[in-house]
């Protein structure tokens, strides 16, 4: 070597040893400032499933500082997306629990988000916010939660209406929320560098992407709450498929007796053949990212799942009555509807049901196959799904009283309707109340407290079609009445 | 070889450049030190060896974010004194001892370049009390403010502050005018920092604090619980259900709170929490005090101090009737004890107790309000209230469907009674609701000794015109009659004096019978 190279290395070598040392310890900050892991514990796993999360942080998580003060900054925002749709007399109050999500006193945040550390701690959904059921049994009393059964309050889609328009405001600046942070979180000088340069730039820009991804949900009819367009989602967003004009609104489904249904087929119209590919695309579609953990999860989930039972009916049960009516559900409902019926799990095709046929269309087998190769890509192949089966599937009816709005779409607010031809089912209807109704089972669904309260249903909207399914509109009202009873067992 | 001539002149000069740059920076450091030294110093005022004076004049924390510095607080009832009715803080029913220059229930603390003064917990939990219109005040720590009008308070904060004679020159000269002395510094801070920083602060607090406006003015010895706290998460209170909106209540006493905590009573007048550490909590954000300048030290002794043997009522100083309270005793025993305890120190209720449990309200009967102010909502929502403190986090409130029963301790100092303080008397609270004082004067405390609670009658004391409380809406303006399990909001709604009343609740005793009972309950 020459004697002036080794000159200007022996030069060098301190300087290259402070920017390896600096480098290192730069990169030891930002590990540890932001992609640090920590733990969850929790006293049981009913909480574990309620608040647990799905390692969808580094995608989907929201700090959760700014996440929990984002409400008490934005009121007014608050107040305008978790009434639009409802009744004009809606009222509103503060916090995440106006979007009707399920919250347990003394809990941090409602049944369904998580809050796990990365680096700092991040607000992440989990499977609990669509499928935890909310109800009252008068209009006086405190809710109660039914684990795994149809978040039929949540409005899924005025809460992300609201985090979008917060990004959008001038409020979600560093100046803004800072202090509102400062006032429940201890705050030294570095973490306001990281909330002023990174953590709240980085939120915004998220929302801000969400915003774009979800722009196509301003052209189709609004979910209304207990709903979501369940397979337009992942085919817009995950797959980044072109939108297109279909509209897919579906009711949040039950949970329970699932681990009864093997070999048949799962989701509306028989997409998944089992249940693991449910839960893991379910579970993907939420941010939950392939890779260490992720199958060990699912199947935990899925074995959380398959135990899951409804609370019993609230009310009295006519003992006779039922008795008379499951003769009826024997011989008119058994075959589709119970664990063991020959067609149960099975799709009817929608010629035969007759029932809205959009959800069905917005599902195609191209579909289904540009998502599985985009899972497979990610890394979890094996959970392969299909396109809609054109109909929809036949389910076991377990928990019935807590299932309403009937129908896949949500598009009947009570049992009884439901056996009345579609000619006589109401047109308009308020949904999302959460009072059992205990004469035609169901939630209360008109009246002024249903109209206060609820979400304005329109049946003459696309994908919110209220016909079909006429089996049993021809029974006599004592048989329908017995056939409800007998229901309310199920 | 020489420099030459230029080149040394330009040499002089930079290096002069250099050393005045320097001195510049050097000054500007100094500068920057000083300011961060001077306004970062956080020093409250303790009196650690003083428990009781710790209770009175300890600081929650709240003058971190809340503090108004000492020569403002001193000079504004100066500044304003339309607004206030007098010239000094005790117009408002602020209670002076001698020897401190601030009234009890104020804090101090040094923070942000000042001595600034916020409330504490004995703002509203201390009173007075005197035997006659002419003897000396008797102060009592613990016992329910009965004179301080909390809302008259916030609104002459909010209104001297956002008046024109709120600037910084008038603030100055009535600074001046107290006799307080600031530096050259303190004085530019304060005319051109600290006046425009409260002017920003009280807009927030008036507008936040907009729910009074949409309820009875509660007058002295009341406010509202819970509606600050929604405040506080910043609710948008235009969207509420109607019958969600009003939230008077009395304030309550603080004695005994070791036995209280001991049997997990529940705490608040609807029953809502059964942890003594998260009421004090809860109730220091009314101080001002949030999770991130809570003073821990000091709420840990006012709270030990609260649980000691020593925070008891003082007992009933005049004359009991003992033939009379010996009748009362069994008719207490047989109506009363269950839920209210066996006397004023055994809370325990006998076989069936019920003492510190919740009577649903369609058997109490009394007003709605306050009940359905408190909301399954906000319960939930409070479970994020400290949420960076996992040891400190909100976990114990829970909606309730009626008011809970409290033991009756010092009762005689505690009127007037039910939550929202609408029968003036015990001797009132033992008629029916048709026969208790529609209309009455609260303020005062001059004790009513054949009655038990304060004199209520008089429309004035020593000049000075007492609070008219009126149970209900005569006007033609009404709304309809309400429902007994709903608030239906409206002029004076909240103020109704129905219920605890029936067979059960010994309203169709005797009046002799009546009488002894109350002769009995002065043992308290």
């Amino acid at each position: 070597m020459k004697p002036a190279v080794k000159r200007w290395l022996r030069r060098l070598a301190p300087w290259l040893a402070g920017l390896v040392v600096a480098t290192a310890l730069g990169a030891g900050l930002v590990w540890w400032k932001f992609f640090e892991p920590g733990q969850q514990h929790f006293a049981n796993t009913t909480d574990r499933f309620n608040y647990g999360s799905l390692n969808g942080e580094l995608v989907v998580g929201l700090p959760y500082p700014v996440f929990m003060i984002l409400p008490r900054v934005f009121p007014d925002l608050i107040a305008k997306y978790s009434t639009q749709g409802y009744g004009p007399e809606k009222p509103a109050y503060g916090g995440y629990g106006a979007f009707g999500l399920a919250w347990e006193e003394g809990q941090r945040l409602p049944v369904g988000l998580s809050i796990r550390k990365l680096g700092y701690d991040r607000v992440t959904i989990n499977c609990a916010l669509c499928h935890t059921a909310s109800y009252r049994l008068s209009p006086d009393s405190e809710p109660h939660f039914a684990v795994g059964g149809p978040a039929h309050t949540l409005n899924l889609q005025g809460l992300l209406r609201f985090l979008i328009a917060a990004s959008q405001d001038a409020r979600f600046s560093f100046p803004r929320l800072l202090p509102e942070i400062s006032l429940n979180f201890p705050m030294d000088v570095l973490d306001e560098a990281d909330y002023a340069t990174v953590i709240i730039p980085a939120a915004r820009t998220a929302l801000h992407i969400a915003r774009q991804q979800l722009g196509w949900m301003d052209a189709k009819p609004a979910w209304g709450p207990g709903r979501d367009d369940a397979f337009n989602l992942p085919k817009y967003i995950l797959t980044q498929t072109p939108w297109d004009d279909t509209v897919g609104n579906t009711k949040f489904p039950a949970l329970w007796g699932l681990g009864a249904k093997n070999g048949r087929l799962y989701h509306t119209a028989g997409e998944g053949k089992t249940l693991y590919t449910v839960v893991a695309t379910s579970a993907i579609g939420i941010g939950s990212l392939p890779g260490r953990g992720f199958g060990e999860r699912n199947k935990w989930i899925e074995t959380f799942i398959a135990n899951l039972q409804p609370p019993p009916y609230p009310g009295k049960i006519d003992k006779m009555l039922a008795a008379d009516g499951k003769t009826i559900y024997q011989a008119r409902c058994a075959e589709c509807h119970s664990a063991g019926g020959t067609r149960t799990g099975t799709v009817i095709p929608l010629a035969e049901i007759g029932t809205d046929p959009e959800r069905v269309r917005a599902w195609t087998q191209a579909n289904a196959d540009r998502m599985n190769v985009v899972v497979g890509l990610l890394g979890a192949g094996h959970a392969k799904i299909q396109g809609a089966q054109g109909g929809y599937v036949a389910k076991p009816l377990v928990g019935v009283w807590l299932l309403g709005p009937y129908l896949h779409n949500g598009s009947v607010p009570t049992l009884w309707d439901l056996l009345c031809p579609p000619d006589q089912r109401p047109a308009t209807f308020f949904t999302g109340y959460d009072v059992v109704d205990f004469s035609h089972v169901g939630f209360v669904s008109t009246g002024s407290d249903a109209e206060t309260h609820g979400f304005r249903f329109d049946a003459a909207l696309r994908g919110n079609g209220n016909g079909g399914h006429l089996y049993g509109t021809g029974l006599s009202d004592d048989n329908k009445r017995a056939l409800i009873e007998y229901l309310k067992t199920l | 070889m020489p420099t030459p001539q230029p080149m040394r002149a330009l040499n002089r000069a930079l290096r002069l450049i250099g050393a005045l740059a320097a001195g510049a920076l050097l000054f500007v450091a100094l500068a920057a030190g000083f300011l961060y030294y001077d306004l970062s110093r956080d020093r409250p005022q303790t009196f650690y060896d003083d428990p009781v004076k710790q209770f009175e004049y300890g600081s929650t924390g709240g003058e971190i974010l809340a503090g108004l510095p000492v020569g403002i607080f001193k000079a504004l009832p100066k500044l304003c004194p339309d607004y206030l009715h007098g010239d000094s803080w005790a117009a408002l029913g602020f209670i002076y001892q001698p020897g401190m220059d601030r009234p009890i229930g104020t804090s101090l603390r040094h923070s942000l370049g000042f001595d600034r003064i916020a409330l504490n917990c004995a703002a509203c939990h201390t009173g007075i009390y005197r035997a006659t219109p002419d003897s000396q005040p008797v102060i009592v720590r613990g016992m329910p403010a009965n004179r301080l009008d909390l809302a008259r308070f916030t609104r002459f904060l909010t209104g001297c502050i956002t008046d024109e004679r709120f600037n910084p020159w008038q603030v100055e000269q009535a600074v001046r005018d107290t006799g307080t002395h600031y530096s050259w510094f303190q004085w530019q801070l304060l005319k051109y920092g600290v006046v425009p920083a409260m002017r920003e602060a009280v807009l927030l607090v008036k507008y936040r604090f907009r729910f009074l406006d949409h309820e009875p003015a509660p007058g002295p010895g009341r406010f509202d619980t819970f509606n600050p706290e929604k405040a506080l998460l910043n609710w948008p209170f235009e969207h509420l259900a109607p019958s969600e909106t009003i939230g008077l209540a009395d304030f309550p006493s603080l004695w005994l709170q070791g036995p209280r905590a001991k049997l997990d009573m529940h705490l608040h007048w609807d029953g809502n929490n059964d942890s003594v550490d998260e009421r004090n909590r809860s109730a220091a954000f009314g101080t001002g005090a949030v999770p991130t300048t809570l003073d821990r030290k000091s709420m840990a002794v006012i709270a030990g101090w609260l649980r000691t043997d020593h925070n008891v009522p003082p007992k009933y100083p005049f004359r009991i009737d003992a033939m009379k309270a010996a009748e009362g005793k069994p008719l207490y025993d047989h109506y009363c004890a269950a839920c209210h305890g066996m006397s004023g120190r055994d809370f325990s209720g006998g076989a069936n107790g019920k003492v510190g449990q919740v009577t649903p309200i369609a058997k109490i009967g009394t007003d709605p309000c306050r009940l359905d102010n408190y909301t399954h909502a906000l319960s939930a929502e409070q479970g994020n209230l400290y949420a960076a403190y996992p040891d400190e986090r909100f976990s114990h409130f829970r909606k309730t469907d009626g008011y809970a029963n409290l033991p009756l301790d010092g009762i005689w100092l505690r009127g007037p009674y039910l939550h929202n303080g609408s029968v003036p008397t015990v001797r009132d609270l033992l008629n029916p609701s048709d026969e208790r004082p529609k209309v009455f004067y609260r303020g005062n405390d001059v004790i009513d000794q054949k009655k038990l609670g304060f004199v209520s009658a008089v429309l004035s004391e020593g000049g000075v015109p007492l609070f008219r409380y009126q149970t209900q809406c005569t006007g033609l303006d009404c709304p309809p009659p309400d429902t007994v399990t709903t608030c239906v909001p409206g002029p004076w709604a909240g103020n109704s004096n129905r219920g605890h009343e029936g067979p059960a609740y010994g309203t169709d005793l005797t009046p002799e019978q009546k009488d002894a009972i109350v002769e009995y309950l002065k043992t308290f």
